[in-house]
Formats: C-alpha cells, structure tokens, sequence
C-alpha cells in the first residue's frame, strides 16, 4: 500500500518542471517584448516630431524670405488683401508674372506658396498682417504668421516682426 | 519529474532569461538615447527660441536701409549671444541669399539637424524708408 501511493505521487510531480519553465519562459519574453515595443514606439515618436519641427523649419524660412521679397518687390502690397494684389500690381510696378513669381519661392529643395495675406486692423492704419503659407509636395503642410507692420514714409509700410503662428495641418 | 525533464525545462528558462536579458538591456539602450535625443532637441528649440529675444533685444543698436550690412549685424549678435551648447551640438552661422540673410544651423552627432533662414527684414532691422542710418560694416563670417 505504501509503495502504490509513493508511485501516485510521483505521478502527480511528473511533468511539473516544464510547463512550469514554459510558462515562465513566455513571461519573461512577453515583458522584454513589451519594452522593445515601447522602445521602438518613443524612437518613432521622435522621428515624427523631428521632422515636424523641420517642417516648421521649412515654413519658417519660407516665410523670413517671403517677407524680404515682399519689402523688396511688393512692399505695396503689405497693406493689402492677397484677394486685391492682382488689381494692385500695375501701381505697384509689378507685372503679372513677376505678381505670380511673388507669391511663390523654394527654401533648399522644398517649394512653397502664399496661400492667404490678410491685413489686420483696417483702414487707415493697418498694424498686423496675417500670412499663410504652404509647402508644395505631397504633404503640402500650411503654416500661418503674424506680421507687425510699421508704417514707413516712402514704402508705404515696412514689416517690423514676425511671430509664428504654428502650424495649421495639411492644405488641400 | 525526471533528469530529462529538468534538464529540458531548466535549459529552456535558462534560454529564455538569457534572451530576455539580452532585449531588455538593448531597449533600456534605446530608451536611454531617446531621452539623450530629447535634450538634445530641447537644447536646440531653446537655441531658435532664443534667435527673436537677443535681435529684438539689440535692435535698438541700429536700425537700417541696407539688408547685407544688417545681416552681417545679425550673424555677429547670434554668434555673440545665443546660448552656449551642449558638448557635441554644433552650431553654424553664415549669411546666405547673397548676404542679404542669416542661415542657422544647429546639429547633433547623432543625426538631429535644425535649420533656418532669418532675413533682417523680420526683425524690422532693414526694407524700412531710405533716410535710416547705414550699418557699421563690420566683415568676416561670424561662425561658432
């Protein structure tokens, strides 16, 4: 009698071990996996970001040229809507084309476009200006900023700041 | 349980620590560089978000007509003033669109590059009415 139940309990400890390391085994891969994920998922994270702020970049620059070629070529046209420019341009000497050439440029290999100017403030001190820009490509991400306007004797007005508005997604 | 038994199970978990040991420490790697990264990142947003402060702060000094002499005003005042970098991040100014603006970029050894082009015109330093005073010229490209 005592031999039958000794052979039952070693019967019941047979095969204890392994599934004991199995199980064990796939917990502690689960949880180091869960850790490469969550690695893996930061690292992604921060690559989006990244090339956010490139193009924020992109946009800023864009806009810091814009702005030189507008007080250059088209400081007439700051107190203006971009909606009156084309019937602005002959005063302000400026052709068709080079109106057209005026609304779009390229920062390195990116090229962009005004996609909205609005002055702010109204007639007859306009104070700010609101300008829109957009990336070409196929993410054509839009950025706005506000310009501080200053008047300026022979000009008409003259851009005194730029402030970043942030982006504002993907134009259509 | 018999030998075979142990020696299977235990060959198995011993496997499995050594490879869970092995992910672990390469992720910990790897969260450890992404906080490096963000410094990093960090460091270089203050850097731009620093570029407005120290223009507006020195625009006084001299407003002008002429963009190459403002923009080689411009460069000398960053290259001055921004704030110092981290061991490793680089910073390089120098003038572009025919020295009519400043180029700034900032990069780290570990691929991070943040570039951008400031013109003085943003900063009401020059594209004013013609009677304003000319820049002190002063040359040499500015770089740290």
């Amino acid at each position: 009698m005592w031999r039958s139940v000794h052979r039952c309990r070693r019967r019941d400890n047979e095969g204890f071990a392994l599934p004991l390391a199995v199980a064990g085994s796939m917990l502690l891969l689960l949880s180091s996996s869960s850790l490469q994920m969550l690695a893996l998922h930061n690292r992604t994270q921060l690559a989006r970001q990244h090339r956010r702020l490139q193009i924020e970049d992109t946009l800023a620059s864009a806009a810091h040229q814009q702005i030189a070629r507008l007080a250059e070529h088209g400081s007439c046209l700051l107190g203006l809507d971009q909606a009156q420019w084309s019937a602005a341009a002959a005063d302000c000497a400026l052709s068709a084309e080079a109106l057209a050439t005026l609304q779009q440029g390229q920062v390195g290999a990116d090229t962009y476009r005004v996609a909205a100017y609005r002055p702010l403030g109204g007639d007859p001190q306009v104070t700010s200006a609101e300008l829109e820009l957009q990336l070409g490509g196929s993410q054509s991400w839009r950025a706005g900023f506000r310009l501080s306007l200053a008047p300026a004797a022979a000009a008409g007005l003259r851009v005194i700041a730029v402030q970043e508005l942030g982006l504002r997604g993907v134009g259509a | 349980m018999n030998l075979a038994e142990v020696i299977v199970a235990s060959s198995l978990f011993l496997s499995a620590c050594g490879g869970a040991a092995q992910i672990g420490s390469s992720s910990a790697q790897a969260m450890a560089q992404s906080r490096h990264q963000i410094d990093v990142m960090e460091t270089i947003e203050a850097q731009l978000l620093a570029v407005a402060p120290v223009l507006q702060g020195a625009a006084h000094d001299g407003p002008a007509h002429d963009c190459g002499g403002a923009a080689q005003w411009m460069q000398q005042q960053l290259a001055s003033a921004l704030p110092p970098l981290p061991p490793g991040v680089e910073r390089q100014l120098s003038l572009a669109a025919g020295g009519q603006q400043v180029m700034l970029v900032l990069r780290s050894p570990d691929g991070l590059r943040r570039e951008r082009l400031y013109s003085p015109v943003g900063f009401g330093l020059c594209g004013g009415p013609a009677d304003l005073p000319q820049f002190p010229q002063e040359s040499g490209d500015a770089s740290s």
